[in-house]
């Protein structure tokens, strides 16, 4: 029974996308996620499921992590799905964006109960893949651009991953199950590649460049999914591959620990300077994977106290997932209809929520977390604070763009999503008094308060001082130089913007026209029947490849 | 009646006896000619299981005729041949299907399909073949009944294609010959054994012995399209698509890199080929083509000629197992023989059936033609996908092999980024050709729509085909731990190749 429950976790869904073709398939999509919710709900942690003929031998199984994944997962496909059904209605690419939907759950909930290296990659490449067709999906120039550019860091990154198990395979022996990768650490090439190539996936600062535009031109149940229980894959892909527990990893903890906080200090402050609430979500993501990412540092760092830390990691993992997701889809209802009271409530919970506010299981979670780091960690500990705070001012903002925003409307609001959301918002409501205790939620007050304070002080301040000179500032004393001043930061703003615009324009021109040049000149060699320039062609490839080959093979030596 | 001597025998002549049967058909006996194809190809689909079964379970089945004292000609069937002989075998009925419909109505039906026969019963020839010199005159005799498939439309560019062809591939069948003839002058006839023949020679003959290597590698490497040996392939694709599908993924280009195989493994011995220092030469080689071939494809917008140069590239991964010191290149290049196979063939089924029912043959007409075939463009997709090695799809069993085997044998430095480039290039020339069936929408008209949309989105004979080898494709790789998959086969002829 427990076998069939873990095949179904990923079999029901791809079985579903061949069906998605049929008239009702927009509500027989829902029962997709089911089999995961079941699973983690009644397979008892430690079973497996074994089959050795399929691919190069395939190990399913359910632990701790893997449940809570599975919930979480479980629960924001399935929120998403009922949303997406409601929602997409023209007919052929509803189809196209369904089977791609399925696709990439089958991919996300596969890799959760994989337990052998190989199947992980295939559940990690099949959402991966699958995902383009859920950015590539509105039809625009915008949304062909922001997929490409997805696409090619993901293949990038999966291509890394692929070197990474193979030397891992090579390093057991050809094994692949994580019971015995996990036996003894990797070699430090490989512990880089696996860094980078699930940190392109979780969006590590400098890795994340695909993120800002995928998220603001997808659908938002698209959009929910992929930053709730997509991203954190990344995640799972480093508890499963790094083993804690190893003296040798220590340094490399280290170095999380410097790219987890550099993730959190960057989209704190890139999300502060966006104009539309899906970049800024976006950004906020990234600042979150950071939190991530140093709780995965101190995990290798201090591996002492690896099993809590990772504990309170997975947990704030959840927590995000379920409470981005119904940003997003809450941040999709008021792109649609507008700003309706519920959806504003809803909303306005969801901001407090992520921020870490008191009885929110942001609160539980942060708590869990900094519960969970050693002695050593206290600057960590501060800065974890400091996150909460610029968290805050971050949703802050992110209210007051939604309320700028609400007076667009496209379609009406089709009632099965909006239920279907605020069932989640009332779920995240509820669980973290189910589990927490009673000071876990009293956590975070100042912080959050502080935060909430200074949005509040900004509000006033930019309603009351105004923008442009009236006959009122003229005259006294304190408007010209407050004007003034303002004038000059926005003035200075908008200069560096110019700058910083002009100079990636020219760099994205000169680019563009290199590539097309070297394009045309090799198109003109290939086509060309002159039999003296194939020749050439010919073998200048094969002197410069061959030439760069030796290097590479001498330099092995 | 001595089944070991005259199975093999019937296995070459149960294609080719309906072949010449073939040529004296009228071109109107539609039915007869059928029946000749499709009762040749089951036939032997037959005598191949009942080889299988005889070859796994140690038994031996050699037909010898002498022609001369010290001059035999040869068929043996060990397990590298029987993996060869049942690829061609599968292939060559799914493209008998394939032909039947694609060429209804075309000129030439008779002498098309009794070339046709001729070319696969050569191709078993040399599958089959035990020794050296049997493999030359079945190779020779592949090139000369595989000219009038590639001249077969008679265009200006058909035969200016063929002819191109015809150079290339007897000016390699000379080197080959040259080299056969001057090892027989040194090690009388050379055998295939498994775990080679030559590695007894004395020392002094070792510089004579690398000259004949290259010079059988370059014979080889005409038809395994080695750069800058692979001129003739791009031009070979004037041929119909059923030849193209045919020559690409069984017949010609595969019959190179099976020699390849077999020189480096049954005459002259890894072990040995190794020690001699050509082994690395071998690989460099066929790095560069693989990297040459996929640069080459991005710049293609005939469908055609981007699979072909696709071609290139793929192959030489055959090549690169082979170079690969160790049971598990090994493994990778053998196996990457099959699965290559299924995958090309379905690619050019595929670009068949675009042409033959849309008029589509270059990528920027193919906008929108996932609505318009979405099981073809289905299987194009799969196909393409193991190309470039995503799981489950077969391609990814290979790359996996081929990536452990270099790490096995320390080389992986150099083998590894022609892996990852390979396939950057492979997702780059691909999947925007993915992106344009399935995401943009088609343009006002198809150029020439030969075969309106009905109940199913082409003729029957044309849409299973690429269905079939799709799904093969993907079995091939999912069921890779299963037995009687490619992988297990290929396994079995490492472990009898290193004596394991």
């Amino acid at each position: 029974m427990n076998t069939f429950i873990l095949l179904l976790v990923w079999l029901l869904p791809l079985a579903l996308a061949l069906l998605a073709g049929q008239r009702y398939a927009g509500w027989i999509t829902v029962i997709a996620p089911l089999p995961a919710l079941l699973a983690a709900a009644v397979v008892p942690v430690g079973s497996s499921v074994s089959l050795p003929w399929l691919l190069l031998g395939v190990e399913l199984g359910l632990d701790n992590t893997g449940r809570v994944f599975l919930l979480f997962s479980g629960l924001l496909w399935l929120v998403a799905s009922l949303y997406a059904a409601g929602s997409l209605a023209n007919e052929h690419k509803a189809m196209r964006f369904r089977i791609f939907f399925l696709l990439a759950m089958a991919g996300n909930l596969g890799l959760i109960v994989a337990q052998d290296s190989v199947s992980f990659y295939l559940g990690f490449t099949l959402m991966g893949l699958a995902v383009y067709g859920l950015i590539a999906h509105p039809a625009s120039q915008h949304a062909r651009r922001a997929a490409r550019r997805y696409l090619a860091w993901t293949i990038a990154g999966e291509m890394l991953l692929f070197v990474a198990i193979v030397m891992l395979a090579m390093q057991h022996g050809g094994a692949l199950a994580f019971t015995v990768l996990q036996s003894s650490p990797p070699a430090g090439f490989v512990v880089l590649l696996l860094i980078i190539g699930f940190g392109i996936k979780l969006a590590l600062p400098g890795l994340h460049l695909w993120l800002p535009q995928a998220y603001a031109v997808a659908p938002a149940p698209a959009v929910a999914v992929m930053s709730g229980a997509m991203i954190k894959a990344g995640l799972l892909g480093w508890l499963r591959f790094l083993p804690p527990g190893d003296a040798a990893l220590v340094s490399w903890g280290q170095a999380l620990l410097v790219a987890g906080v550099t993730g959190i200090c960057f989209g704190a402050i890139a999300g502060l300077l966006q104009r539309r609430p899906r970049l800024l979500l976006g950004y906020s993501s990234i600042s979150k994977m950071g939190v991530l990412t140093s709780g995965m540092g101190a995990a290798l760092a201090w591996p002492d106290a690896a099993s809590v830390i990772i504990g309170a990691v997975v947990i704030y993992a959840a927590h995000h997932a379920l409470v981005k997701g119904a940003l997003f889809l809450g941040l999709g209802l008021v792109e649609r209809d507008g700003l309706h009271p519920w959806v504003l409530a809803g909303l306005v919970f969801l901001a407090l929520a992520l921020a870490g506010a008191p009885l929110t299981s942001g609160a539980f979670a942060k708590s869990e977390l900094t519960a969970s780091l050693p002695q050593g960690a206290q600057n960590l500990l501060f800065i974890l604070a400091t996150s909460a705070f610029a968290t805050t001012l971050l949703m802050a903002r992110f209210l007051f763009l939604v309320w700028k925003q609400r007076g667009s409307k496209t379609s009406p609001l089709p009632t099965e999503s909006l239920i279907a959301w605020l069932m989640l918002v009332a779920i995240i409501a509820i669980f973290p008094f189910a589990i927490a205790e009673a000071d876990q939620l009293m956590a975070n007050m100042v912080p959050v308060f502080l935060g909430v304070l200074l949005s509040a002080l900004v509000l006033l301040a930019a309603r009351r001082l105004p923008m442009r000179a009236t006959s009122r500032t003229h005259g006294s004393a304190t408007g010209r130089p407050v004007l003034r001043c303002r004038h000059t930061i926005r003035d200075l703003a908008r200069r560096g913007e110019l700058a910083f615009v002009t100079v990636r324009a020219t760099f994205n021109s000169w680019y563009e026209r290199t590539q097309q040049a070297v394009a045309q000149r090799l198109i003109q060699l290939s086509r060309s029947s002159d039999v003296g320039t194939r020749w050439q062609l010919a073998g200048s490839l094969w002197l410069g490849i061959g030439g760069l080959l030796l290097t590479v093979f001498i330099l092995s030596i | 009646m001595n089944w070991d001597t005259w199975l093999l025998v019937l296995v070459v002549a149960s294609s080719l006896l309906p072949g010449l049967v073939i040529f004296f058909l009228r071109e109107d006996s539609h039915r007869l000619r059928t029946l000749l194809n499709l009762a040749g190809a089951i036939f032997k689909l037959v005598l191949v299981g009942i080889l299988i079964w005889g070859v796994f379970h140690e038994h031996v089945y050699e037909t010898r005729w002498t022609l001369a004292p010290g001059l035999d000609l040869v068929l043996h069937a060990d397990t590298l041949s029987v993996l060869f002989v049942t690829l061609s075998t599968v292939l060559w009925l799914v493209t008998t299907v394939y032909a039947i419909g694609y060429l209804e109505n075309a000129a030439h039906r008779s002498r098309f399909f009794g070339f046709f026969s001729l070319c696969v019963s050569a191709t078993v020839g040399l599958a089959l073949a035990g020794n050296l010199f049997t493999f030359v005159i079945f190779f020779e005799l592949l090139t000369l009944v595989t000219y009038p498939l590639v001249a077969h439309r008679g265009t200006p560019e058909a035969v200016r294609g063929a002819r191109i062809y015809l150079t290339y591939t007897l000016g390699g069948g000379m080197l080959l010959l040259i080299g056969t003839v001057w090892l027989y002058v040194l090690a009388g006839p050379t055998a295939f054994v498994e775990g080679g023949v030559l590695s007894s020679l004395p020392a002094e003959y070792h510089p004579q012995l690398k000259m004949i290597f290259v010079l059988l590698i370059i014979g080889l490497g005409v038809k395994a399209a080695l750069v800058p040996l692979h001129g003739w392939l791009p031009h070979a694709m004037v041929a119909p698509a059923p030849v193209s599908a045919l020559l690409h993924a069984v017949a010609v280009v595969k019959a190179g890199a099976f020699g390849i195989v077999r020189v480096v493994y049954d005459v002259y011995g890894v072990n040995f080929t190794d020690q001699l220092g050509l082994l690395t030469g071998l690989g460099i080689a066929a790095a560069i083509t693989i990297v040459y071939g996929s640069v080459m494809a991005l710049f293609q917008d005939n469908l055609k000629k981007r699979l072909a140069y696709s071609t290139v590239s793929q192959v030489s991964y055959i090549a690169l197992g082979t170079a690969i010191l160790g049971p598990i290149g090994t493994i990778g290049g053998i196996v990457h023989l099959v699965h290559q196979g299924i995958m090309k063939i379905t690619l050019f089924f595929a670009a068949g059936n675009y042409a033959e029912t849309l008029g589509i043959h270059k990528v920027s007409e193919m906008n929108g033609v996932g609505r318009r075939m979405p099981a073809t463009t289905l299987a194009f997709s799969i196909a393409a996908l193991g190309m470039i090695g995503v799981p489950p799809v077969a391609g990814f069993v290979s790359k996996w092999y081929l990536g452990l085997g270099a790490l096995e044998a320390g080389m992986a430095a150099w083998v590894m980024p022609v892996l990852i480039i390979s396939s950057v290039l492979n997702a780059a020339y691909f999947l925007p050709v993915l992106y344009r069936a399935w995401f943009r929408d088609p343009g006002p008209a198809w150029p020439a729509e030969h075969i309106p949309a009905a109940r199913l989105e082409t003729s029957a004979a044309l849409l299973w085909p690429p269905v079939v080898t799709a799904i093969l494709a993907l079995a091939a790789g999912l069921f890779a731990s299963a037995p009687y998959s490619p992988l297990e086969w290929a396994t079995l002829i490492a472990e009898r190749e290193y004596g394991l």
